[in-house]
């Protein structure tokens, strides 16, 4: 059998195992030892497995995943997201469907400490979901607009998904993350402006409140939060000035949250055990799974399925923005049953020699690769994050009210997708603006 | 069974306290070694060598029998949701069968290697030399020790989907990060 054919094979046998239950770092690897068994027998899939686990984790650049995941958990654990949603709404409350809004910003917000689209959607829903709620909010706008919103955090900085993608794919770490920044912040906004159009238009979508809040409130309020979106912010100028590594960044800015919490008396011993196991377990769940997903990146190369795929793409001579439309679909089809990192590492391998092939940038397709990925997050019958927003309500909103209510944010979600495609300079515009 | 257990969790425990100490020591040593190169043009000899080959593999390795106690590996649910517990805990416990027994050749070939840089002395040559060869170790630790809970889980789920009663463990539980 040729090795395309055993190329083809390995991959279908990977989807019957992920969906027989087993472990996705196991089903990657286990894949990827056995094809690498086939084509070249036992001392080369031995070889492989004594020696790229590990050259693959004792890595310097990598090093931003732990810090960026104790950087979230720490933020979390001590509660200085806590107040986020509370300073969003005294500052947006009084838009058409202000308080949606403002938990749009305050995911965003959330997210980019986080840099975990689950996490953010579980703190936020507790908080804000309850509150749109008592407003006599719409249920399914109510939690979709935080399940949406929650997977702003694979795309703003720092994003582990985006750190993964661009050792994966080979290029810069910071200028993969500094990518995320622009269409980050065009996610955000086109989900505000669909909340506030669809309110506007019929407002028992998200009636209006009745408050008046005072300037003076809402710079008070500022007083409190302002300590996480300057920790964000520093960490992101860190990397985009080219003063420090994304891994220093990380690093600081891990050791900064520690001293925020501490100086605002929120750390205490429980506090710092639960964030350092919530980051390790976190950092160990994700490695293992890109160990899963180097050696099947292996196993690939040595196949020949993705270099013949490139020559395939290259002889029919499909166009580029063809290209990216079939992998759109593809994504957004298999996004609905896969996990997104297990996603990313099964597909990036066959897809890099066929994006090379049309002249494709690789930090943009990694940008396009992470919105995929987030619309996935969303959509039935897998969506992670509107199962969290399940678990988060309880009985009070059905599944299928939660659904409904994230359509609207899928559809928006698409546009942004069909405007990052068409306007490749969204994602381009900061990182070639960057320092070398 | 239960004294087994017990050693298996206390050695999960330490295991997990020497990961903490590694993410840690990640965290100081880096910012100590910015702060130092920024402000006074000086550094720590050996920070990504050590950073990269020690506290990496611990973050990375020795947290696994601790995510494995909470069956915290992510699966896809999605097609066996229909299942009744006890068929579920059935295909869970073959299922981890076999992915201990793939998880027994990748923790041979971590002690194979382990021996080999043992003997060797491997080193890292950086400014200074910096000893690698103990963090050969760390792999087939942690390894090793997620592959006994794999084994407990994987009777205790046998013996539930047999026999029914009280679970011993709870299901595995799908979670993405």
């Amino acid at each position: 059998m040729s090795g395309i054919a055993i190329g083809g094979i390995a991959i279908a046998v990977l989807l019957l195992l992920l969906a027989l239950r087993f472990p996705v770092a196991l089903a990657l690897g286990g894949v990827a030892v056995g094809g690498i068994f086939l084509l070249r027998g036992a001392e080369a899939a031995m070889g492989v497995l004594t020696t790229q686990p590990y050259d693959f984790v004792a890595h310097w650049t990598l090093s931003a995943v732990p810090m960026f995941l104790l950087m979230g958990s720490v933020a979390y654990h001590s509660g200085l997201t806590q107040s986020l949603f509370g300073a969003a709404r005294l500052w947006l409350s009084w838009l058409p469907g202000g308080l949606a809004v403002a938990s749009t910003a305050a995911c965003a917000g959330f997210a980019a400490a986080s840099g975990s689209s689950v996490a953010t959607a579980s703190a936020m829903g507790r908080i804000a979901i309850p509150e749109m709620m008592r407003y006599r909010y719409d249920p399914g706008l109510a939690a979709g607009s935080v399940a949406a919103a929650g997977t702003l955090g694979s795309l703003i900085p720092p994003s582990i998904l985006l750190v993964l993608y661009a050792i994966f794919a080979e290029v810069s770490v910071s200028k993969a993350l500094v990518a995320g920044i622009l269409p980050g912040i065009l996610s955000a906004a086109m989900f505000s402006l669909m909340i506030i159009v669809r309110c506007k238009l019929n407002p028992a979508l998200g009636p209006a409140v009745e408050e008046r809040v005072s300037w003076g409130q809402r710079l008070m309020v500022l007083r409190q939060v302002w300590p996480l979106p300057a920790l964000v912010l520093a960490v992101i100028g860190g990397m985009y000035s080219g003063v420090f590594t994304t891994t220093e960044a990380a690093a600081g800015g891990a050791l900064m949250a520690f001293v925020i919490a501490a100086v605002q008396r929120r750390l205490s011993f429980a506090v710092a055990k639960a964030a350092i196991i919530e980051a390790l377990t976190g950092t160990a769940v994700v490695f293992f799974i890109a160990i899963g997903g180097v050696l099947l990146s292996r196993f690939m190369a040595f196949s020949g399925l993705p270099a013949f795929m490139g020559e395939v793409i290259d002889a029919l001579a499909v166009n580029r923005i063809l290209l990216i439309v079939i992998i759109s679909v593809i994504f957004i089809f298999l996004g609905c049953f896969l996990d997104s990192i297990g996603l990313m590492l099964l597909t990036i391998p066959i897809l890099l020699p066929m994006l090379e092939a049309v002249d494709a940038d690789m930090i943009w397709f990694g940008v396009l690769v992470i919105k995929y990925l987030e619309i996935g997050l969303v959509t039935p019958p897998l969506g992670m994050n509107v199962y969290v927003i399940k678990s988060v309500v309880g009985n009070a909103i059905s599944l299928e009210t939660i659904f409904k209510g994230i359509g609207w944010f899928v559809v928006t979600d698409i546009v942004t997708l069909a405007l990052l495609i068409a306007f490749p300079a969204i994602s381009l515009l900061l990182p070639n603006l960057m320092a070398n | 069974m239960v004294s087994f257990r017990t050693i298996l969790d206390g050695l999960t425990n330490v295991l997990m306290a020497l990961g903490a100490l590694s993410i840690l020591l990640m965290m100081f040593q880096i910012t100590l070694e910015v702060t130092l190169r920024t402000l006074f043009k000086d550094t720590i000899p050996g920070t990504e060598e050590i950073v990269s080959t020690y506290y990496m593999i611990g973050c990375a390795f020795l947290p696994l029998a601790w995510v494995q106690r909470q069956r915290g590996h992510v699966i896809v649910e999605l097609f066996t949701v229909w299942m009744r517990p006890r068929a579920a805990a059935a295909l869970d416990g073959v299922v981890t069968l076999v992915c201990a027994a793939g998880i027994a050749i990748f923790f041979y070939a971590g002690i194979e290697k382990a021996v080999a840089m043992t003997a060797q002395g491997e080193i890292l040559i950086a400014m200074i030399d910096v000893v690698v060869w103990p963090s050969r170790w760390i792999l087939p630790a942690g390894l090793g020790t997620m592959l006994l809970y794999m084994l407990l889980h994987a009777f205790a789920d046998l013996v539930w989907a047999a026999k029914g009663g009280e679970r011993p463990f709870p299901s595995a539980v799908g979670t993405v990060h």
